[in-house]
């Protein structure tokens, strides 16, 4: 198939689109929903969120180096059989679709409710998902390009804003450190972040495409602690900046927190609507990827010739599970299920490989 | 019974070809019999006026008929009477000097004629083109073998300042429609012998010539390989200019995005040569095309390198600005008015609003209208001569724009958007990239209409992937930003100093990296101390 040819990715794109898939509709809700959990010690459970992520991801890259020329779909199905690998693969597309639509509505929402007033919600949501849709006809070479320089583009600006965040901080706010409700509440919290780190198992996709394969691990790190860093930097801004109990009140807690940023200049007044622009690029990175490894999964799963011919197709229930939820509340249980949903599959989906690699024979590699 | 009609008409068509006289050119043969040979050759080019045909007797008096033949207008009317008629008609054909019959090809070859280039050849198509080329043909009765000698010679424009390409400090020679100028022009700046100018002619009818120009044994061959085979795959009648070269072989069409640079400055070209590029010229186009090329090369001017480079990086990141005005201010005052109002301070944002209070149109409205007038303007003083020209300049910008504003139709703050809108696209240095931007602000601006930011976010997003997308000659349009080539960021918005480009751009990927050669000098030439 055209889409695994060596040399179709550089590790720095692979660090990329890790980087650009796991920054997005998480840095929306983060600082509130774990908060909510584990108080001040949020910060903690981001990183444990984080470490289990990391984990994952070496797992799932290991699993993929061990098969140099298949992605998870083909070796899924060699390594079991079928039915089963094709099943896996049938949830983890189905899931990738579903969250690209939820993350598209999270941010849709959060537009209606600050920038776009008038604007009716599905206009908003169909607009992202053309956009989505024109990235997902392109080859991995330009997928790999986009995430790429959109890499700057997404990790700068939120860099600046928090920085620029750190002056606000009351320290009496983001202490005690621990949260000081012992270790379970900072667990849950660490379950509860999963959503954010939601993403980054796409990669399972794109392992084959790697110029230096040897790099994997290396760039992959790269690529999952960057984000890891700015969600800690804005759990602890936004926990200092607002407090765990004023927290639970807003909305959308990181738009607030650039409300509140005086920023140093003389041009623009308010500087959430520029932000905002800047976050578009980072939902739209991460509905993008999502949506691409989608389709590329089914495509390999029904063994399409090319990826092309499902793109418009899957369209209308990425725009149907954007529209399923009635409101915000709704968004938020569904994530819920997705993210719980998610650690399963993928927890599952590393032990049933392992294993059947364990019974096959240690190399797993052996082909007819 | 359609069969038969269908291969009555094939043969039809194949017959009616022997009255095509370039098919009659390469069919037909030269005969020995020079009455025989000048009919034919008459009867191809159907007695034009311009076809001069002298026949005479060598020495005037030996009996041996000759004629030639040449197109007024491409030849050197002296050097033709100096160089080929005085010598075969007076001086060296006196009785005794008379050879053997077999010997007068080689005898006129040899001790005759003071032409410096001459070919003999017995294929009339070649004869032909020769003679249509500005040689001088010369046949001799009794042989098949003539005489292709050059003497062209025509009007050309002598070198002038370039036009578009303009710099104040640096060499003010640009190319001209002569193509041997232009690869001299070259020549006089790379005095190596590796450089290397292939010609090629293209075009069924006008038979132009091409260079293909580049360094061997630094350029990569690849390049060099992929450019000459897409030139000679062009099967087309006729090539106007090097734009239709540039159509015909560039990877994406569907892209206002140029994918090979034109420029008219020779030291450029000299310049991208050494970098590993590839340089076509096309006879007569004052452009040389330059290929491959990424898009950082449309920040650069010749001048850049020219200045010190404080100077020449300043210059790029104004040129950078320039673009990022160009394509999205009237996008970003629209939606700024019309969605997002609170983000500019207090007092502007009155201003603005007492500005608009007597305009009764939308800002989207009033910035359509405006920004079409202004392509109207553009486009009307290009048409017109140089002095008319800048009046209208004038009447357009200060009148009509004064009198849009006085009568309400448009705000004094959408002039000021859109003429600084229109100076910011003329401060891009490549003419096509300015065209190329000033196309794409046109969906920012409807994109920006419809969902404020949100929408010119959403179509600089789909600009990025369409540029993503682009590759000029196997090399992506966006390289070194993607795929990064952290050795070649250096020069893309800022002009580092000369002294620390030591290599050549890493991805042309050169057969010989290094700029300087402090160390062992690998290019086969010794460097003198």
């Amino acid at each position: 198939m055209a889409m695994k040819e060596h040399g179709k990715l550089t590790e720095r794109q692979f660090a990329g689109i890790i980087a650009n898939t796991l920054l997005g509709a998480g840095t929306l809700l983060l600082p509130r929903d774990i908060t909510a959990v584990s108080g001040t010690g949020a910060w903690l459970s981001v990183l444990i969120g984080g470490f289990i992520s990391i984990i994952l991801l070496l797992l799932l890259i290991n699993l993929g180096l061990r098969f140099p020329e298949e992605t998870i779909m083909e070796y899924g199905m060699r390594l079991t059989n079928k039915w089963i690998g094709g099943l896996i693969g049938i949830a983890f597309c189905t899931y990738w679709l579903f969250i690209t639509g939820i993350i598209v509505r999270i941010f849709s929402l959060m537009l209606v409710s600050s920038v776009l007033l008038k604007t009716p919600l599905e206009v908003i949501v169909i607009a992202m998902l053309l956009t989505v849709l024109y990235f997902s006809r392109s080859d991995l070479q330009i997928v790999g390009r986009v995430n790429e320089i959109y890499f700057v583009f997404v990790i700068l600006p939120i860099m600046y804003a928090l920085f620029l965040g750190l002056r606000e901080i009351n320290l009496i706010r983001v202490l005690p450190l621990t949260g000081g409700k012992g270790i379970m509440p900072i667990l849950k919290g660490g379950l509860k972040s999963f959503f954010s780190f939601l993403g980054f198992e796409i990669v399972a996709l794109f392992i084959p495409s790697l110029t230096t394969q040897k790099l994997a691990y290396n760039y992959s790190l790269k690529g999952i602690v960057t984000p890891l860093v700015a969600y800690i930097i804005t759990m602890i801004v936004s926990v200092g900046v607002f407090g765990v109990e004023e927290l639970q009140t807003l909305v959308w807690p990181t738009l607030e927190l650039i409300k509140v940023t005086p920023f140093p200049g003389l041009l623009l007044e308010r500087m959430e609507a520029v932000f905002i622009a800047f976050w578009v690029v980072a939902i739209f990175t991460t509905a993008a990827n999502v949506y691409y490894a989608s389709v590329v999964g089914f495509t390999q799963i029904f063994k399409l010739k090319e990826h092309k011919t499902l793109t418009l197709t899957l369209l209308p229930l990425a725009y149907l599970s954007a529209i399923l939820p009635d409101n915000l509340h709704d968004v938020f249980e569904y994530v819920d299920i997705v993210t719980k949903f998610a650690a399963g599959l993928i927890i599952t989906t590393i032990i049933i490989y392992f294993a059947a690699i364990f019974i096959k024979g240690r190399k797993g590699d052996e082909r007819s | 019974m359609k069969k038969k009609t269908i291969r009555e008409r094939i043969n039809e068509i194949l017959s009616n070809r022997t009255d095509n006289p370039g098919e009659k050119a390469k069919k037909e043969k030269l005969g020995q019999k020079l009455k025989e040979n000048l009919k034919l050759i008459e009867d191809i080019i159907g007695f034009s006026d311009d076809v001069v045909v002298r026949e005479f007797q060598l020495g005037g008096k030996t009996g041996i008929e000759a004629a030639i033949i040449f197109v007024d207008g491409l030849t050197d009317r002296q050097t033709i009477n100096e160089n080929i008629l005085k010598p075969l008609l007076i001086e060296k054909f006196s009785k005794e000097e008379i050879p053997l019959k077999s010997d007068i090809i080689k005898f006129i070859k040899e001790k005759t004629i003071t032409i410096n280039e001459l070919q003999i050849v017995d294929k009339l198509e070649k004869l032909i083109n020769g003679i249509l080329d500005g040689d001088t043909a010369l046949l001799v009765d009794g042989y098949i073998d003539t005489f292709l000698l050059n003497t062209r010679g025509w009007d050309k424009r002598s070198i002038s300042e370039p036009q578009s390409e303009t710099v104040v400090r640096g060499p003010r020679d640009s190319f001209t429609e002569n193509f041997r100028t232009n690869t001299a022009l070259i020549r006089r700046r790379i005095k190596h012998p590796a450089l290397r100018i292939k010609g090629i002619s293209i075009g069924k009818y006008s038979r132009t010539n091409i260079a293909i120009c580049y360094i061997e044994g630094l350029t990569n061959k690849y390049i060099v390989e992929e450019i000459k085979e897409r030139i000679s795959n062009i099967d087309i009648d006729n090539i106007q200019s090097s734009g239709t070269i540039e159509q015909l072989i560039e990877d994406n069409h569907f892209t206002p995005f140029p994918q090979l640079l034109s420029t008219e400055r020779p030291d450029r070209v000299a310049a991208f040569l050494l970098e590993g590029r590839v340089a076509i010229i096309v006879d007569g186009t004052p452009f040389a095309l330059i290929a491959p090329i990424t898009i950082s090369i449309f920040l650069q001017s010749a001048e850049d390198y020219y200045d010190r480079f404080i100077i020449g990086s300043f210059l790029r990141v104004i040129r950078l600005l320039a673009i990022i005005i160009a394509m999205t201010l009237p996008a970003l005052y629209i939606s700024v008015i019309s969605f997002h109002p609170e983000m500019i301070p207090t007092q502007l944002a009155l201003a603005f609003a007492g500005g608009r209070a007597v305009v009764p149109f939308p800002a989207y409205t009033e910035a359509f209208i405006i920004t079409i007038l202004m392509e109207l303007l553009r486009e009307a003083s290009i048409r017109l001569p140089d002095p008319v020209g800048s009046t209208i300049g004038i009447v357009g910008a200060l009148i009509v724009g004064e009198a849009a504003v006085s009568a309400s139709i448009v705000s004094p703050f959408m002039v000021i958007v859109v003429a600084t809108d229109t100076i910011a696209s003329f401060a891009i240095p490549n003419y096509s990239t300015a065209i190329a931007f000033r196309l794409v602000k046109y969906p920012l601006m409807i994109l920006a209409t419809i969902f404020g930011l949100y929408g010119l976010v959403l179509g600089l997003i789909i600009l990025s992937i369409h540029l993503a997308g682009l590759k000029s000659f196997g090399i992506p349009y966006l390289t070194p930003m993607a795929p990064s080539r952290l050795g070649d960021l250096q020069d893309t918005v800022l002009r580092p100093p000369i002294w620390s480009l030591r290599k050549r751009p890493e991805h042309l990927r050169t057969k010989n990296e290094k700029r300087f050669s402090s160390t062992g000098d690998d290019d086969g030439y010794e460097r003198t101390r």
